[in-house]
């Protein structure tokens, strides 16, 4: 008997991963296979006429997957993991499978079944990490529902009981059930992979919200600006500012894009008129846009007539800018200014190769 | 020849040979076979054909309370299963004799 001592954790992961393998039977089968599934083994490891010394559990019996499925096909009982199912489960059957094989030299090493027994004990903390996931890529993602919203609490907790349930083995019986679990494993990996498609794409989680508005437009407060208007450090309206970003691009509000609008003051057709450069191209980075009004939406922006939008103040508050501590001071804004020669050498809507130093009229581009 | 397989077949009537010789606890019932010859029997074969034959209605089962080891479910053979036996001997010797005329006949030419 004191055999049956020293290999008792073995025996009982053994005993427990043969359990998890006839997971799919109802569990008073279960209960009715391997009731003494421990003393058995330990039976077998204390058996002098046996060559037991050093082999263990996996060497005298198989896998506990093996072990499992002699047991199951012994007692004639249906539900042979390859026999019954068809279709996608046949599909994981055949998975599982291979993943069988590319681990059995693990699965032969003596400390496998403590290895398994201790996975195997983290199974209810997989069920609820499992009822999560779920949740988020059901609720989370198709439905942009936050867990922290007391709304999403019900569905939470009944995911996390269907997991519980369906990972002790509780309710695979039930044809229901199990269609209902393919469906929801399906459509999760389905829009899992589609979000991570998404993510990919974008290059990073955060960056597709920029994926989905490609535009130039710029954002005050959330929403795109219609219009730009410079004023200088005294406050007084700079019209026809040329504006550029710390590379040169030209900074525009996407509206090539969004062709015109009927205006209810003036009931006309509204459309925004762009600059044009010496060589003829259309400049949409020159603020603020004028507008052209017409009475036909057929019309061309040019085709109206050319209006300046009225400007939000006359002038605006006069501010104190940084002084540059050393070099260069600011300049003019004429000397530094992108000639046009060199901004219409380039394409206004791509990468130009403007001037480095933006035409910024004093140093406001310097940090203090 | 791989007797695995041939052992699939017969295992049945193997197991209720030996539970009626004696009633017997899970692997003692397999050591008993293995005693008798079977020596690739499997464990896990002869604890699944002692449920079937269970649930069949071929044997009876009882727990035998043990002070120092733990307890066990020794099962045993009642009419049914006897019954069962008888007729599966008689279909073993008819099948065996077959195959043994067969085999010699073979030897001969």
């Amino acid at each position: 008997m004191s055999m049956l001592e020293a290999p008792a954790a073995d025996v009982d992961a053994y005993a427990a991963a043969v359990r998890r393998a006839l997971a799919d039977l109802t569990p008073e089968q279960v209960d009715d296979l391997t009731d003494d599934l421990e003393v058995a083994l330990a039976d077998a490891l204390a058996d002098d006429h046996r060559a037991t010394t050093g082999v263990g559990l996996v060497g005298l019996f198989g896998t506990p997957e093996q072990y499992a499925a002699e047991l199951r096909a012994a007692a004639g009982l249906a539900g042979d993991p390859g026999g019954r199912r068809r279709g996608l489960p046949d599909a994981t059957t055949r998975l599982k499978a291979w993943a069988d094989g590319e681990t059995a030299a693990l699965r032969e090493q003596s400390w496998w079944p403590s290895f398994a027994g201790f996975m195997g004990a983290l199974a209810p903390l997989w069920w609820v990490v499992r009822a999560w996931g779920m949740y988020m890529v059901l609720f989370g993602i198709v439905f942009a529902l936050s867990p922290r919203s007391p709304v999403a609490w019900p569905f939470i907790i009944a995911l996390t009981v269907v997991s519980v349930q369906w990972g002790r083995g509780r309710w695979r019986s039930h044809k229901v059930a199990r269609a209902l679990w393919w469906i929801a494993s399906v459509a999760t990996v389905l829009v899992g992979l589609a979000w991570a498609g998404s993510s990919t794409s974008g290059g990073s989680p955060t960056d597709a919200s920029y994926a989905w508005t490609p535009s130039d437009d710029v954002y005050v407060d959330g929403a795109p600006v219609a219009n730009l208007f410079v004023y200088d450090a005294d406050g007084e309206p700079v019209p026809n500012a040329q504006i550029y970003d710390d590379k040169g691009r030209p900074v525009t509000i996407g509206a090539p894009d969004n062709g015109g609008w009927w205006d209810d003051e003036s009931d006309q057709w509204t459309q925004l008129v762009p600059a044009v450069s010496a060589d003829g191209r259309q400049r949409w980075n020159v603020f603020p846009l004028r507008e052209s009004r017409s009475s036909d939406e057929a019309d061309e922006p040019g085709a109206g007539l050319i209006v300046d939008q009225s400007w939000p103040f006359a002038q605006a508050a006069p501010v104190l800018v940084p002084t540059v501590a050393a070099t260069p001071a600011p300049t003019s804004g004429e000397d530094r200014a992108p000639s046009d020669e060199a901004a219409s050498s380039a394409p206004a809507d791509t990468d130009p190769t403007p001037p480095q130093s933006a035409p910024a009229p004093t140093g406001a581009a310097a940090t203090p | 020849m791989d007797t695995t397989q041939l052992l699939k077949g017969v295992l049945d009537v193997a197991v209720l040979a030996v539970v009626s010789q004696e009633d017997g606890y899970g692997y003692d019932v397999v050591r008993r076979l293995r005693a008798a010859g079977l020596e690739e029997v499997g464990d896990a074969s002869v604890y699944g054909t002692l449920r079937r034959l269970y649930s069949s209605g071929a044997l009876t089962s009882y727990v035998v309370p043990s002070d120092e080891g733990p307890h066990r479910k020794y099962y045993g053979i009642n009419a049914q299963g006897r019954a069962m036996l008888d007729a599966q001997r008689k279909d073993w010797q008819s099948f065996a004799g077959t195959m043994s005329g067969l085999l010699e006949t073979e030897d001969a030419r």
